[in-house]
């Protein structure tokens, strides 16, 4: 069984809702010399246009006009986005950019315990995406899929060909010359052309209205390749105008993240982080990065962090598209979702906290935990996860660390001779190859406690090579 | 009657039910650290015996901000806060430090029982104006959502903090109060200032100022809610405070000692690498056992004296006036 999801006006339907509800906006295609109308909103209408209409013409009926030329790129990733919010009927969807969508749900009947009910959550679905489609619901693809293009809804569970036999021929996705051949025939419906031996119609038109017919009519079986589902997220939002306000571009930026809700719920997964671009026909461009240590999923979320990123660092300039990528994720722990585990829905706080503290501050800024420190060595040690065990004495290391460590001159440094606690001091050396570049790179150091100004105590540690001094920490 | 009069005496303003006491004091421990004191008040043990019987909240306050004035830095003032530092994190509560002057020190911490991975800084060694304003937002934010064990904030000291802004520290605190999860205690504020602030007015509950020779540390009580306005003094035994350092040192100077009158004396070497290595082992084993300890302390309350003498036999003092 196939759903065919037809989407007509698609140039139309793939601007966005608000576009096409309040601005006077057509699409126009090249077509031989001249820039032909194929499309235009409700308020262009009115205006007069139409499609067919040359474009210099709808321009002669209204300066108010806003003209896009066709992109089939954003066409298909109309397409696109439905197929992802399809998945969730079935994972074999076919793609096809002059149509819509074809959906094999044979497998998917038991899930929704029947396919009448298959069909209304794909209207549902495809209602809430805004978009107006026909579905219809048949054995075959291609018969659907000829449905489609004439029944706003309709389920065949089985007998296809008398649906089909009362098909205009102009629904049929052949050739338009062979169309053509047929309607000057006066074979204008497909029963018609069914009366027809099948070796007069090769003879006469080749075999590809024969197969089609065969397809249709479930003879033979027809191959569809079908959609992979993009395992990265990328979508965009374009502004007719150059936007400088927040206020301005926000909604853009919602939808986005809202798109990027819709992808991860569908895949169960969490976003890592996600990176927008803010850009102008100037090439001025501006990223902003938001990462998330525990992986966020919710667009509402994602929207509390970019507010706090845009406090610290804003956009400057004009924006007239938005991107946004993520193409790191990770599953959605479901377990994480319990209500009654009160210790893991505080990580889960504090978590977000950090998340909300990164994009504020910056990652550079906020240490998750005291680090490992390469520069000084006994700070590249492994840290102890857990306190020492009682009677394992270790030895003493300051509270604070002072990396890098600040070398010791003049005054300071005779005062710090004479006051060493330790008179034994710690030795601390890297000798770890026998290689001539690991002598160089050898580290000697003597470590001392020595008592400071204002009675602090400094961790200090003389350089035996060059037999300089430098502080490196602080007992607080 | 009395009760019902001095019940309503004290509904009557905000001033009065903050200050007057009603009923008789009582105060409750828990295993894990946290402590109940006058009037529910709620804190953490500081494991200063000294400190934890004059505070009104056997503590740090829970929930409300302190505020520590001092212009030194590194004479063991992070040390005060070690002990409780170390429960928390024991208990698995996260702790915060935003705009220490320097980096905290992971097997540092980790001696002192501090679990480094519930420890989170933000803005290490960095004391920029534009740092200044996201530390305190840092805090505020980590304060309301009730989680952190204890949030400790350094604001340098030539940075003006208006009573605004103490106020929604504050705020903070209490919402932080609020939201803090069933059976455990609210976020503890420590705020580091300078020694100039003490003059200026403040919300926070308790205030002190901080100083610190080689033998003693004293904290001049500016402020503390819920007792008399004696500014007393209190003395630590810096020895007490930096445990682990001192008992070295002690160790180190008994061994040059014993090294300098002579070879011969076998038996003062052995007694001072014995010293030195029985020292470590009685510090872990204080702070092993020092829930216990407080926990055995609950039902009766001891004097200053016996107290201090449970935690930290041989070196707390105690001196007010």
């Amino acid at each position: 069984m196939w759903l065919a999801v037809h989407v007509p006006h698609l140039p139309l339907q793939a601007l966005s809702d608000s576009i096409q509800q309040s601005v006077p906006a057509l699409i126009f295609d090249r077509v031989g010399r001249r820039d032909v109308v194929i499309a235009c909103t409700r308020i262009a209408a009115e205006l007069g246009v139409k499609p067919g209409l040359q474009l210099a013409e709808a321009h002669a009926l209204s300066n108010q006009l806003v003209a896009l030329p066709r992109n089939p790129g954003r066409e298909t990733e109309c397409l696109q986005h439905l197929a992802n919010v399809l998945a969730v009927l079935t994972p074999n969807i076919h793609i096809s950019d002059d149509f819509g969508l074809l959906l094999e749900v044979g497998s998917s009947r038991a899930l929704f315990d029947g396919y009448e009910k298959l069909l209304r959550n794909a209207i549902v679905l495809v209602d809430a995406q805004r978009l107006r489609a026909n579905h219809v619901l048949a054995p075959t693809a291609r018969g659907a899929r000829w449905l489609a293009k004439a029944h706003r809804e309709l389920l065949i569970e089985e007998q296809i060909d008398e649906w089909l036999d009362d098909l205009p021929v102009r629904c049929m996705d052949i050739k338009p010359d062979l169309i053509k051949a047929l309607g000057e025939l006066n074979l204008h419906f497909l029963s018609s052309i069914r009366r027809i031996e099948t070796a007069e119609l090769n003879q006469r038109f080749g075999t590809e209205l024969t197969m089609a017919l065969d397809h249709a009519y479930g003879k033979v079986s027809w191959s569809l390749p079908f959609w992979k589902p993009a395992q990265a997220f990328h979508q965009y939002v374009e502004f007719l105008e150059l936007v400088t306000d927040q206020q301005h571009w926000w909604p853009g930026v919602s939808v986005l993240l809202h798109q990027l809700q819709e992808f991860l719920r569908l895949r169960s997964q969490a976003a890592i982080s996600v990176l927008f671009s803010f850009s102008n026909g100037r090439q001025q461009t501006s990223q902003l990065s938001l990462a998330s240590a525990h992986g966020i999923h919710l667009a509402s979320e994602w929207l509390r962090l970019l507010q706090a990123q845009l406090e610290r660092s804003s956009i400057h300039h004009e924006i007239s598209r938005i991107d946004l990528f993520c193409s790191d994720s990770k599953a959605l722990q479901v377990q994480a979702l319990d209500l009654f585990d009160q210790h893991r829905n505080r990580q889960q706080i504090w978590q977000s906290l950090l998340d909300l503290l990164t994009a504020r501050i910056g990652m550079q800024y906020l240490l998750l935990k005291p680090r490992n420190h390469q520069s000084a060595l006994p700070e590249s040690r492994s840290i102890a996860s857990s306190p020492p065990s009682s009677g394992n004495a270790t030895s003493l290391r300051p509270t604070w660390l002072i990396d890098p460590p600040r070398r010791l001159y003049g005054d300071t440094l005779r005062r710090l001779r004479h006051s060493l606690v330790l008179r034994q001091p710690e030795r601390i050396e890297t000798l770890d190859g026998n290689t001539s570049a690991d002598q160089v790179n050898a580290v000697h150091r003597d470590y001392y406690i020595a008592i400071a100004e204002r009675h602090s105590y400094w961790w200090v540690y003389r350089e035996r090579a060059t037999d300089c001094w430098f502080l490196q920490g602080i007992f607080a | 009657m009395k009760a019902q009069f001095f019940t309503q005496l004290a509904a009557s303003h905000p001033v009065l039910r903050d200050h007057v006491r009603l009923g008789a004091e009582t105060s409750t421990s828990t295993a894990n650290g946290a402590v109940s004191g006058n009037n529910g008040l709620r804190g953490v043990a500081s494991s200063f015996a000294v400190l934890d019987a004059y505070l009104p909240w056997q503590g740090w306050p829970a929930g409300a901000m302190t505020e520590i004035m001092t212009d030194a830095s590194g004479c063991g003032e992070l040390s005060l806060l070690l002990p409780a530092m170390a429960r928390l994190t024991q208990q698995k509560r996260p702790i915060l430090c935003i705009g220490a002057p320097h980096e905290l020190f992971a097997p540092a911490l980790a001696q002192t029982g501090v679990d480094p991975d519930y420890v989170t800084q933000i803005h290490s060694a960095s004391s920029s104006s534009k740092h200044f304003k996201e530390n305190l937002w840092s805090a505020e934010q980590a304060l309301r959502t009730g989680l952190p064990g204890i949030v400790v904030l350094w604001t340098p000291a030539h940075s003006i903090l208006t009573p605004e802004i103490l106020r929604r520290l504050h705020l903070a605190s209490l919402a932080g109060a609020g939201n803090a999860p069933a059976a455990t205690t609210p976020p503890v504020l420590i705020h580091f200032r300078g020694a100039s602030s003490m003059s200026q007015p403040s919300p926070a509950w308790l205030r002190f100022g901080y100083a610190a020779d080689d033998a003693h540390i004293r904290l001049q009580i500016i402020k503390c809610r819920g007792r008399e306005l004696t500014r007393p003094l209190i003395t630590l035994d810096r020895a007490a405070v930096q445990a682990r350092l001192y008992r070295q040192r002690v160790a180190s100077q008994l061994l040059d000692s014993t090294v300098e009158f002579g070879i011969t004396s076998l038996p003062h070497i052995n007694a001072a690498t014995q010293y030195a290595s029985t020292t470590f082992a009685v510090i872990a084993a204080n702070a092993t056992h020092e829930a216990k300890e407080k926990s055995g302390r609950a039902n009766t309350q001891p004097s200053h004296s016996e107290d201090q003498h449970a935690t930290h036999p041989p070196i707390s003092t105690s001196t007010a006036h």
